[in-house]
């Protein structure tokens, strides 16, 4: 699996490379209390874990570029990411050491916030990686997403033939409940599944607009409508219909199901990149600063 | 204009299902977009791809710019006149004009040509880039907003600062933005009125702050060796800048003042120094036993001729353990702290605060004085009676002052047969003395006075507190000679003690503690036992090492800094 093949690289090859990371960094940030300063920024040992950090945020931010190197023979993508991985969360804590927790409302606490804000989306999108594509193969119940709507489209005209052998009022119904069937839509709907599915209701000659949440509304109708038929030629294709728009509703929820987990997939990187971007400007603005008002 | 659309999902051939719908149009558009009339999903269609524009009983197609539909002999036709049996093909699509049923002025029939696979997946939006969430557009704005928050405005604040100003109220900003957000952190709270206004100490970009923007407020401090600059063999920069010790920017963690016993031992524990006194400064490495010289007293040392009291005193430093006390007042501490001798008024004994009031300071105590703790006692007060007093520190007003007395009280020899003479000095609970006098008056006021003088001079008045010279050969107003009284304020001139924070001592070795007069005590020990004055009852060294032991690991120990005693710079 992906995120086994990331995490485990190497034999934890990057893990190790964090950790000692890690551990330098502690005792360069642990030989500074000397009295005559507290720890910070400032001292040698806070630009050395500075000037790691800064390179270190460069280098992670070069994934994004080997990323699309396809031809490149500079280590693995699969290598790069998992030391991206590792090697971004340890400079999560070369930076707090950088810093000696010092933050106040200035530029340099704004670059660690937006760092903040760039790992901790890292590692919403690891935990992605690792949770989705399971949730998103069960959600289409192992079928690709084209041939999930090709099923659905099936459906949408066997509904419709359906529903013309039933009562107008069923047969607009249907209709208007297969075009105004909500899938997908903007971000906000992408990402929260949120159904704003209508159907027309024709009612004493007029007909009006109502909600189709989750296809409720068509399913209930078409079902109130067997109970009160007259004859058996009517019922039948009134059962057929509700079959057929019962597993209409079932479909359309896994694509809505799969088109959320997608969405949240992606959602994340919207995140991450251009914080990132943010983060580099604001790490230079930082290093600018320090030594404007040296 | 009343439109007929006939369609079906198939080919048209026989068993074709046909739905019908009827718009009230003058134009039918024909693309990819959701709200298009005839609505074709292929990769080939654009979203507004042709538009029909109706007429009686006919059409007229019309392609969009770059658009085109398959006709007959045609592929890419751009339009085409739609009268009934005309038809052009889009995307496998085959839409026909077919004779217009009564009631409609046109009639479209579409159909597919040809069984081509859909991409119905098209027909939503179900990918993050189809919608209006654009990384590239958050990247840009956040970019943006971050040169111009973090460089931008700032740099703007700064170009406008007055940087010769300790203020700048009438600076212009971006959106509140200064300079300010710059700053590593809060200053110290001697500075926070310098917070907004980083130019007062940053004067010019990419440079280190400068001694110069110090002193525009701190002219009075000097240098802790003001000869630096004479003397270039001193293996220190001590002088450098301001900023090479006064770390700012780290509130709350202060660390303006250096407190780091490097500050001084990085050239006290590898030289004897010389201080600006000429006097050599041993090496130390830190207060405790043997490792720090021993104290000096800076202690008030009488001329030669005492009773001269032109003559200036000096202040000589001699070794604590070495000195002793010329201040030239008789003192006995034994006695006055001797409850049987001595007592307050209600009857307590006196104790160390008696005497010695704490200035607010917490460092040292109220100058003594005969007035406030001799005379207001109601021991050593200098009254004749209630309506005269001898004064204090003048011999010679003394004298006449006793004598115009007896002359006026005595006032005749009737009078003087039962005169009081004051030959005794009074105590509280015994009565005056009396005698006779068989003189005239003059003469018996004479006597007394006399008998008076000499009881002042000699036994039990000025001479309980102080040396007295008696001359013989002298005028009486001149007879007797007092030395000055000095009394050293600050036997430690180069070190400071916060007597406050010593008011409760716990000793590390036996875990005691001691309050008060105990405190007091503790450390002024000789004070309950000593009856001279020439007895300095200033601690040593090895009292205060007791507590402040730098090697030590007692509980209760309490290390000291250089810094907690002694001052880095001094003041001009």
């Amino acid at each position: 699996m992906i995120h086994t093949d990331i995490l485990s690289y190497g034999g934890g090859r990057y893990l190790k490379w964090a950790l000692a990371l890690i551990a330098i960094s502690l005792a360069i940030y642990f030989t500074q209390h000397n009295g005559v300063q507290p720890a910070n920024g400032g001292t040698w040992q806070g630009y050395t874990t500075g000037t790691v950090g800064a390179l270190l945020i460069v280098w992670l931010s070069v994934l994004g570029i080997r990323k699309r190197q396809y031809h490149s023979t500079l280590g693995s993508v699969a290598g790069w990411t998992s030391a991206h991985v590792y090697l971004g969360a340890a400079v999560l804590l070369v930076a707090t050491l950088h810093s000696s927790a010092q933050v106040g409302w200035n530029i340099h606490t704004l670059a660690y916030v937006l760092l903040c804000i760039v790992v901790f989306s890292g590692f919403f999108g690891i935990y992605l990686y690792l949770s989705l594509p399971r949730k998103s193969l069960a959600a289409r119940d192992g079928r690709s997403r084209e041939q999930l709507f090709e099923e659905l489209h099936t459906l949408n005209d066997e509904a419709q033939v359906l529903a013309q052998t039933c009562s107008t009022a069923i047969s607009v119904a249907v209709n208007s409940a297969v075009k105004g069937t909500n899938i997908g839509g903007g971000a906000v709907a992408q990402i929260t599944g949120a159904d704003k599915s209508v159907m027309k209701l024709e009612t004493d000659g007029s007909s009006k607009q109502v909600s189709n949440k989750d296809q409720q509304k068509i399913l209930a109708l078409i079902a109130e409508q067997i109970p009160s038929a007259q004859r058996e030629s009517e019922v039948k294709p009134l059962r057929e219909l509700l079959s057929v728009m019962s597993r209409r509703q079932v479909l359309v929820r896994r694509i809505v199901t799969d088109i959320k987990l997608q969405a949240s997939m992606r959602f994340w990187l919207f995140i991450h990149i251009p914080f990132t971007m943010a983060l580099i400007i604001s790490l230079i603005a930082h290093i600018i600063a320090t030594f404007l008002y040296w | 204009m009343s439109i007929l659309l006939r369609r079906t999902n198939g080919p048209d051939r026989a068993g074709a299902v046909f739905t019908d719908q009827a718009i009230d149009s003058t134009t039918v558009s024909i693309g990819s977009a959701p709200d298009a009339d005839i609505r074709l999903i292929s990769d080939s269609v654009a979203d507004a791809h042709c538009t029909i524009r109706v007429s009686a009983n006919s059409g007229k197609l019309k392609c969009s710019r770059g658009n085109s539909v398959a006709v007959e002999g045609n592929p890419n036709a751009t339009s085409l006149p739609l009268d009934p049996g005309a038809s052009f093909v889009l995307a496998g699509y085959r839409i026909e004009s077919i004779t217009p049923p009564e009631g409609f002025d046109l009639a479209l029939k579409v159909s597919l040509e040809s069984i081509t696979k859909v991409k119905y997946e098209r027909l939503y939006k179900t990918e993050l880039s189809q919608t209006k969430l654009s990384p590239r557009l958050l990247t840009w704005s956040l970019v943006v907003a971050t040169i111009l928050v973090t460089l931008l405005a700032p740099l703007f604040y700064y170009l406008q600062t007055d940087k010769d100003s300790l203020t700048q109220s009438d600076t212009t900003s971006i959106v509140g933005l200064t300079d300010a957000i710059w700053s590593s952190g809060p200053l110290h709270s001697a500075h926070s009125a310098l917070e907004e206004n980083c130019t007062a100490c940053h004067k010019k970009l990419f440079q280190k702050v400068t001694s110069e923007s110090c002193i525009q407020c701190h002219q009075a401090t000097s240098d802790h060796i003001v000869a630096v600059s004479e003397n270039p063999h001193l293996p220190i920069t001590a002088n450098d800048r301001c900023a090479s010790c006064h770390r700012e920017h780290n509130e709350p963690q202060s660390t303006l003042i250096v407190t780091s016993d490097n500050l001084c031992t990085d050239c006290h524990a590898e030289h004897e120094v010389i201080s600006s006194g000429k006097e050599t400064i041993a090496k130390t490495s830190g207060f405790g036993d043997g490792i720090h010289p021993n104290f000096k007293v800076s202690i008030a040392k009488p001329p030669e001729d005492r009773f001269n009291h032109e003559l200036e005193w000096q202040v000589v430093r001699v070794a604590t353990n070495q000195a002793v006390d010329e201040s030239q007042l008789l003192f006995n501490h034994y006695k006055h702290l001797d409850q049987d001798k001595v007592t307050s008024d209600n009857g307590d004994p006196l104790n160390c605060s008696s005497c010695h009031i704490l200035e607010t300071s917490g460092e040292h105590f109220e100058p003594l004085s005969y007035e406030s703790n001799c005379a207001n006692s109601g021991c050593h007060d200098l009254e004749l009676d209630s309506r005269n007093r001898i004064p204090h520190a003048m011999p010679d007003a003394a004298i006449a002052t006793i004598q115009g007395y007896h002359l006026r009280t005595v006032g005749s020899s009737v009078q003087a047969a039962n005169t009081r003479v004051d030959n005794c000095r009074k105590r509280p609970g015994k009565n005056n003395c009396e005698e006779k006098c068989t003189g005239t008056a003059f003469e018996c006021a004479s006597d007394r006075a006399n008998s008076t003088i000499d009881q002042h001079f000699t036994r039990t008045g000025c001479v309980t507190c102080h040396e007295i010279e008696s001359i013989d050969d002298r005028d009486l107003l001149d007879k007797y000679q007092i030395p000055a009284v000095v009394l050293t304020e600050n036997f430690y001139q180069s070190a400071a003690f916060d007597h406050a924070s010593h008011q409760v001592l716990i000793d590390p070795s036996s875990q005691k503690q001691y309050t008060s007069f105990d405190a007091c005590v503790y450390c002024h020990e000789e004070a309950t036992t000593s009856e001279a004055s020439l007895d300095l009852l200033i601690p040593d060294i090895n009292n205060c090492v007791t507590c402040h032991e730098k090697s030590s690991t007692l509980a209760n120990n309490v290390p000291l800094q250089c810094v907690d005693c002694h001052k880095y710079h001094t003041d001009r």
